[in-house]
């Protein structure tokens, strides 16, 4: 039962990020530039998922793809939050932060987890990172009090995504090498996950459709 | 092997773990939306306030405005104009026909009303703007004020100063202007047989007390719009826009007492 529940939302969760990327699509010439970013981000979890699902059908591991994933996303996310962190993190700062994490999750998929195990350095480290930039985000909102209509801010929709789902997931991350022993254990873990990442996509989409402010 | 049994505790513990995060990601995301449209709120309440404040001032300058025009206006026709007037219908009554000696007299009453009409125009100029503001500075000015009611209206009047203080000419003129003020409400409304004027410059800045031995007014009535002067309101905001503040005293027949004082820019020591 948990097997069918698992497979259920991990299907859900692969087609949740149509609905963004669709959105994605239609207003193309009407986003902004954080609007396009997080397109382009959508189109690399596309291409992260059918990559996936490929390999996968073809019973070969598809751990390599999350690997290169963690990295894209994370430096996707940070750009994404670049000018909603300016001037306290300069994008000099940000770049920098993006390269290091790029050789850290080398240093994971070659020398620790090594790339057919899943990243449980990177993954979990990255979701500290955005978490933290996400919450800072938020704490420079109140501060500065620039953001009226929060509801309208595609920032402030990525920022919840990114809390919810990295927060809601990090101990999955982080022990999933240490269950994976267990499928039931692994499919209920990562059956979750598929929820978790389905409220990203949804956040994705909201964030996409909105018309920012001025 | 499946080792579901050996993981059924820790896996357990996984999911209170993700349980217990997702309440926090929640309840913080939950804290930012609330504060957020609290800070808002107050700064909208705040720009309200200031808005209400700047707009009562405006009211307040061109009400200022108008008593003042009316002042000036109530001046020139019940003194010059009354003045001239006669001094029209004597001119009038000058004939070549007429006896020396009465020839004479119209021309010397004619003359006494002009010079009358002269003192009346010089008397509104100096209320309008004294020379001597101008000229010698506040002490100076403010002397002569107080020398002129004691003498036009028998009050006694007493202007006492340690020294001279530097003030600029906006601080000087106003100044002089709430002097004039409260003297003219207490000879219009406090039936005072006294005023006192004290000012004296210390080391902190310029402490000045008005007082009189009046009616009083009742302290409720404070900041209500005086019907022919300014207010406390008035005061207090032109006090303030030259870095001052003042307080006030009075109840129903124990006179008034204003209190101000004025932050002064490099004060000097008082020798």
């Amino acid at each position: 039962m948990v097997e069918e529940w698992a497979d259920w939302t991990s299907y859900a969760s692969m087609f949740s990020v149509i609905i963004p990327l669709v959105i994605f699509l239609v207003k193309y010439r009407n986003l902004t530039d954080t609007q396009l970013q997080i397109g382009y981000l959508v189109l690399v979890t596309l291409c992260c998922e059918i990559g996936i699902a490929i390999l996968s059908s073809y019973e070969i591991n598809s751990l390599p793809v999350v690997h290169l994933f963690t990295v894209l996303q994370f430096a996707l996310l940070v750009s994404i939050f670049s000018t909603g962190l300016s001037p306290t993190y300069s994008l000099k700062f940000l770049r920098g932060l993006i390269l290091f994490f790029v050789v850290f999750a080398m240093v994971d998929a070659s020398l620790l987890n090594g790339i057919f195990n899943f990243n449980s350095y990177s993954r979990p480290l990255a979701s500290f990172l955005l978490v933290y930039i996400a919450i800072y985000f938020f704490y420079k909102t109140l501060k500065e009090l620039k953001i009226k209509s929060l509801t309208n801010e595609p920032l402030v929709w990525i920022g919840i995504g990114v809390i919810l789902y990295f927060s809601g997931s990090l101990l999955i991350f982080l022990f999933t090498n240490y269950v994976k022993t267990s499928n039931q254990a692994l499919f209920t873990l990562w059956g979750i996950h598929a929820i978790f990442n389905i409220i990203l996509n949804i956040t994705y989409s909201i964030a996409l459709w909105i018309r920012p402010m001025n | 092997m499946d080792s579901t049994n050996e993981l059924g505790l820790p896996v357990f513990l996984i999911l209170c773990g993700i349980l217990a995060m997702l309440l926090l990601a929640m309840a913080v995301i939950s804290f930012f939306m609330v504060y957020q449209r609290r800070l808002f709120k107050q700064q909208d309440d705040v720009q309200k306030l200031e808005t209400d404040y700047q707009r009562s001032l405006v009211e307040l300058a061109f009400e200022t405005q108008e008593i003042e025009r009316k002042r000036i206006a109530s001046d020139l026709h019940d003194a010059v104009g009354s003045v001239l007037s006669a001094t029209k219908i004597y001119l009038h009554q000058l004939d070549p026909s007429l006896s020396p000696e009465y020839f004479k007299e119209l021309k010397n009453d004619s003359t006494d009303l002009i010079d009358n009409a002269i003192d009346q125009i010089r008397t509104i100029s100096h209320n309008m703007y004294p020379p001597n503001l101008e000229h010698l500075g506040l002490i100076q000015a403010t002397a002569d004020l107080f020398h002129r009611i004691q003498k036009m209206d028998g009050l006694e009047a007493d202007f006492i100063y340690n020294v001279a203080p530097e003030l600029s000419k906006s601080q000087e003129l106003t100044l002089f202007r709430i002097f004039q003020e409260l003297t003219n409400n207490t000879l219009k409304h406090a039936k005072a047989s006294c005023i006192k004027l004290h000012l004296h410059k210390g080391s902190d800045g310029l402490k000045i007390k008005y007082q009189d031995d009046g009616i009083g007014i009742d302290p409720n009535k404070l900041n209500q719009k005086a019907s022919d002067g300014f207010g406390m309101k008035s005061i207090k905001s032109r006090v303030e826009s030259i870095n001052g503040s003042v307080q006030f005293s009075s109840s129903n027949g124990k006179g008034i007492e204003f209190d101000f004082f004025l932050t002064l820019d490099g004060d000097k020591k008082v020798s």
